[in-house]
């Protein structure tokens, strides 16, 4: 299962990484995503630098608390603009 | 504008001389209109909104009153939240980051003109309330002025780092977190690579526009981006091993 994981690393390892980025921030064109979405199948490495990108991706977006903007902020935005107007 | 070289993490001791040398091009040029010769990487539809710095002067009236009115709280407001925890995890602190969304605002009133009705009203925002960071607050705040270079150096020197973490940080771990650990960790990067990850990952910008809010080159996006999530990883993998998850 494991047969491309030499040194935990895989022949391609630098341009696959820079495809991973690409892939999850959507900006690879269609050719690099089907060529990472194949090559993650047969390469453990970087099936398992996948799995670990897209998690950090996704616990930055689920767990980071967001704060609530300030009540009177937009009223004191807004006032002042109505000065300015 | 003015700030942009204090601004800058890059220094001699940057690891990539390539994107230094694309940073000079693009951040080095001289005079307060610089906005409006973006070349090469930026360019798009988007471009006259977004490149119309906010510091620039309009003398066209382009809307009344009342379409300025619109424009405001139909297409500006609604970002405030987005706008708010963006300038809180610049800032760190919760008066500062009123003032800083209460000012940029006002500046984005004020220029209202450079605006086109209907375009991306949000980028357009996240860019005059990272320039008002610059200029106005980041000489007061508690963030030191420069990139930690040791913290660069020592991880970009480690021949192993990517192996290391790589085969260290596992998913699991990364789900048992809770959100004050991921919080520290993107809080402890430097601001420029913190600034990157929140409006890619955070507000979801393309390269394309934070290319534009940033005013770098689209390549020097990607390899700040880069730096940044390595960084990061590295951040969540002590917490991981120190919480022994
Ligand atoms: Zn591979």
């Amino acid at each position: 299962m494991e047969k491309t994981d030499n040194q935990g690393c895989c022949s391609e390892h630098d341009r696959c990484l820079e495809i991973l980025q690409l892939v999850l921030d959507g900006e690879a064109s269609d050719t690099e995503k089907e060529y990472y979405m194949h090559h993650i199948e047969e390469c453990m490495p970087c099936y398992r630098n996948y799995n670990i990108e897209s998690e950090i991706r996704n616990i930055l977006r689920s767990k980071l608390e967001k704060k609530p903007v300030p009540t009177d902020l937009v009223t004191v935005i807004r006032s002042k603009v109505n000065e300015t107007a | 504008m003015i700030e942009n070289e204090d601004w800058e993490p890059t220094g001699q001791n940057y690891s990539d001389d390539e994107d230094r040398s694309e940073e000079n091009r693009y951040t080095n040029k001289s005079g307060e209109d610089d906005d409006n010769d973006d070349s090469g990487d930026t360019n798009d539809s988007d471009e006259d909104q977004l490149a119309d710095a906010p510091e620039g002067e309009v003398t066209v009236e382009r809307y009344s009153e009342r379409q300025k009115m619109r424009i405001f709280d139909g297409e500006f407001l609604p970002h405030i939240d987005a706008m708010y925890n963006f300038a809180f995890r610049l800032t760190f602190d919760e008066d500062d980051a009123k003032d800083l969304v209460q000012e940029t605002y006002l500046k984005a009133f004020r220029f209202i003109n450079s605006f086109e009705e209907g375009t991306n009203a949000k980028a357009w925002l996240f860019r005059i309330l990272k320039n008002s960071f610059i200029n106005d607050y980041r000489k007061k705040s508690k963030e030191p002025a420069k990139v930690d270079y040791n913290d660069v150096e020592s991880y970009y020197n480690s021949e192993d780092a990517q192996v290391e973490m790589t085969t260290d940080l596992r998913v699991e771990s990364l789900r048992d977190m809770i959100g004050d650990e991921v919080s520290n960790a993107l809080n402890s990067l430097a601001v420029d690579f913190r600034t990157v990850i929140i409006l890619c990952d955070l507000e979801g910008f393309t390269y394309e526009e934070m290319a534009k809010i940033l005013d770098i080159p689209i390549g020097t996006v990607r390899s700040r981006l880069h730096r940044a999530r390595n960084l990061l990883k590295d951040k969540l993998r002590s917490y991981a091993q120190s919480m022994g998850y």
